[in-house]
């Protein structure tokens, strides 16, 4: 198991150096001169070609990819912000704790009424509850998060005033964001749910459990539910990655000091160093939390916990990693997250 | 019986699908309110009371009414019309990048699969880098580089939805390459390009017909986005996401000027999703969750 663990981290290293070499092209490439955009228009050539070459950006694009590689390699060193001068690595450490909040916040909320109305919808298959929650889980992934951002907005903070409109400066103001991607997100949740407990409905050993005569909610929780789990926890883990990335919009309509807002500003400012940190630390995210997924499995799953064990014993080659696009629920990602 | 037979003969493939899907009262719904939506847009210039950038100062931030029926904005533009010309905008680029983005997907994801060995690991990996970055994560760094604008949305969302396509279309085609058919054109020495147009690609059709369907609902939710966040399609252009984004500001004393286009990109969104979630039902029965 730790094997195929250390093995998946490494794995990571080489699709992070890719993504890090395309960030960096893209930004390389970008429209909107950095210089004039942080001196302003008044500036003399003079003093724009000092400034870019305080900052390495004269010399020649591999030479300053190499050095931009080399600063995160040996010092975990993201390059410095050209607007605040701060270290980049500094202020993203300072944002991404809020952004972490607003996920797990959001995933919660997500996972709580995807599975309760997703074991509702599979139990009452085919009647009006069913015919119900599909129509409002098709409407939930059909709303852009941030009409429903501000629309909750108009509802629970400017009508009825349970929660401040914008801003971060403790647990309340927590709810309305987290509710915005978490309803999205319930949506996606409760789909999956509700197929993957049919699959599991439909088996033999559920009804073998009902001719023992055991209860249903026992049927339901410990027979349906725990073999239903796997592609539940793919969506919830997609949830959490998306939900990390996708805070970019709901940080903007709730004006939230986090990652994603960061991101936005420095795009706006031409701050690349920036702009490259905050999405290297949002795809790094992503990746890692697909990776604790995958090790999750094995926990839930005897069968697959099975198979490292006795690999493991017998030196055998260790079960092939399936392919994304066939694992259950892969293809959840949600567009205007 | 025979006349029964002969009547299920008769039918084409197309024909079965559409028997299916017109039983499906949601999918119909969902194919009625595109269909309203899209014709509306298309005759926006016979439909719309006023211009998108006609300008009445006199009567900003009138409350909807018979004159104005989604009301006016700060410059005194009349939204209903706004929304039809903007919709325009809207349906093309979601329309244009999901289409493009299926067919570069489908090429790559083709070629991926049908040549397998190292062309596959070539094209999969180049992708995976791409979908190591979620979707819209992705959209808001191409269009940084692109710059803001309508072309630079279509780019945008294109790019980052190719991926998806590619990986939905691999898979079905790895397990259709072995069959016996493809194996039978191989012996007659057909070239590869028609082996992959004619015998494989129409086996993989009904998943990317659904794939696409919703895909212009994501390729219009991603657009919205984007020109929310400032970085997309921008003013004077009425595209849905700028409508709400230039109308925030003013969403605590007017509300209307964000609830209809809200309104208007859930509308097809949703009915996008209908009809794919139909057209699913109805190409395929097993599919049925």
């Amino acid at each position: 198991m730790l094997r195929y663990i250390v093995k998946r981290i490494l794995a990571l290293i080489p699709v992070l150096f890719c993504v890090a070499f395309l960030i960096f092209t893209m930004m390389y490439f970008s429209r909107g001169d950095p210089a004039t955009m942080t001196l302003g228009d008044q500036a003399t050539e003079e003093q724009l070609a000092e400034w870019r070459a305080a900052r390495g950006l004269d010399k020649p694009f591999w030479q300053q990819f190499g050095s931009y590689i080399w600063g995160i390699v040996s010092r975990g060193d993201l390059g410095v912000s050209y607007k605040t001068g701060q270290h980049v690595t500094q202020s993203l450490l300072e944002r991404f704790p809020t952004t972490f909040v607003l996920a797990v916040a959001t995933c919660a909320i997500a996972i709580v009424f995807g599975v309760l109305l997703g074991i509702l919808a599979a139990n009452r298959q085919g009647t009006w509850v069913d015919n119900l929650l599909r129509v409002l889980g098709m409407a939930g992934v059909s709303i852009p998060i941030f009409w429903l951002g501000l629309l909750l907005i108009l509802w629970m903070a400017v009508e009825h005033q349970w929660f401040p409109v914008s801003g971060w400066y403790g647990p309340r103001y927590v709810v309305l964001p987290a509710l915005t991607m978490g309803l999205t997100f319930t949506a996606s949740i409760m789909r999956t749910t509700r197929s993957s407990m049919l699959d599991c409905i439909r088996q033999d050993y559920v009804t073998t459990a009902r001719a023992k005569g055991q209860r249903e909610s026992v049927i339901t929780y410990h027979h349906v539910l725990r073999n239903a789990l796997i592609p539940i926890i793919t969506a919830a883990g997609n949830v959490f990655g998306i939900s990390l990335c996708g805070a970019v919009i709901t940080e903007q309509v709730f004006s939230i000091p986090g990652l994603g807002s960061l991101m936005i500003n420095a795009i706006n400012t031409r701050d690349y160093p920036l702009v490259r940190g905050s999405v290297l630390l949002l795809a790094t995210s992503f990746a890692v939390v697909n990776l604790l997924v995958d090790l999750l499995y094995a926990c839930v799953d005897p069968r697959i916990k099975a198979q490292f064990v006795s690999s493991a014993r017998t030196g055998a080659k260790k079960p092939e990693e399936e392919p994304a696009d066939k694992k259950p629920g892969a293809n959840l990602q949600k567009g205007g997250d | 019986m025979s006349g029964t037979t002969k009547e299920i003969k008769r039918r084409s493939m197309a024909g079965e699908v559409a028997v299916r899907y017109f039983r499906k009262p949601l999918a119909v719904l969902g194919a009625v309110i595109l269909a309203v939506i899209v014709i509306m847009c298309l005759l926006a210039p016979v439909i719309a009371p006023y211009d998108y950038d006609a300008q009445d100062v006199l009567r900003k931030f009138t409350e909807p009414c018979r004159q104005f029926p989604c009301g006016t904005d700060n410059l005194g533009r009349d939204i209903f019309s706004r929304l039809l010309y903007g919709g325009r905008i809207s349906l093309m680029v979601g329309f244009v990048s999901a289409t493009v983005a299926a067919v570069a997907g489908v090429v790559f994801g083709a070629i991926a699969a049908f040549y397998g060995g190292k062309v596959d690991n070539l094209i999969m990996r180049f992708l995976d880098i791409f979908i190591a970055l979620p979707q819209m994560l992705l959209a808001i760094v191409i269009s940084t580089m692109i710059g803001p604008g309508i072309q630079g949305a279509i780019i945008a969302v294109t790019i980052a939805t190719i991926p998806r396509y590619a990986q939905a279309v691999r898979a079905p085609i790895l397990s259709i390459r072995g069959q016996e058919f493809v194996e039978a054109a191989f012996a007659i020495d057909a070239r590869d390009s028609r082996i992959i147009l004619r015998h494989i690609l129409p086996n993989v059709l009904s998943p990317i017909i659904v794939q696409v369907t919703m895909g212009v609902g994501n390729a219009i939710t991603m657009a919205a986005s984007l020109s929310f966040l400032g970085l997309g399609v921008q003013p004077p252009y009425p595209e849905w996401g700028q409508l709400i984004s230039s109308a925030r500001v003013y969403i605590l004393d007017h509300a209307y000027m964000v609830t209809y286009p809200g309104l208007a990109i859930a509308a097809v969104v949703l009915a996008l999703n209908l009809m794919g979630d139909g057209l699913r039902d109805a190409m395929d029965p097993r599919w049925k969750d």
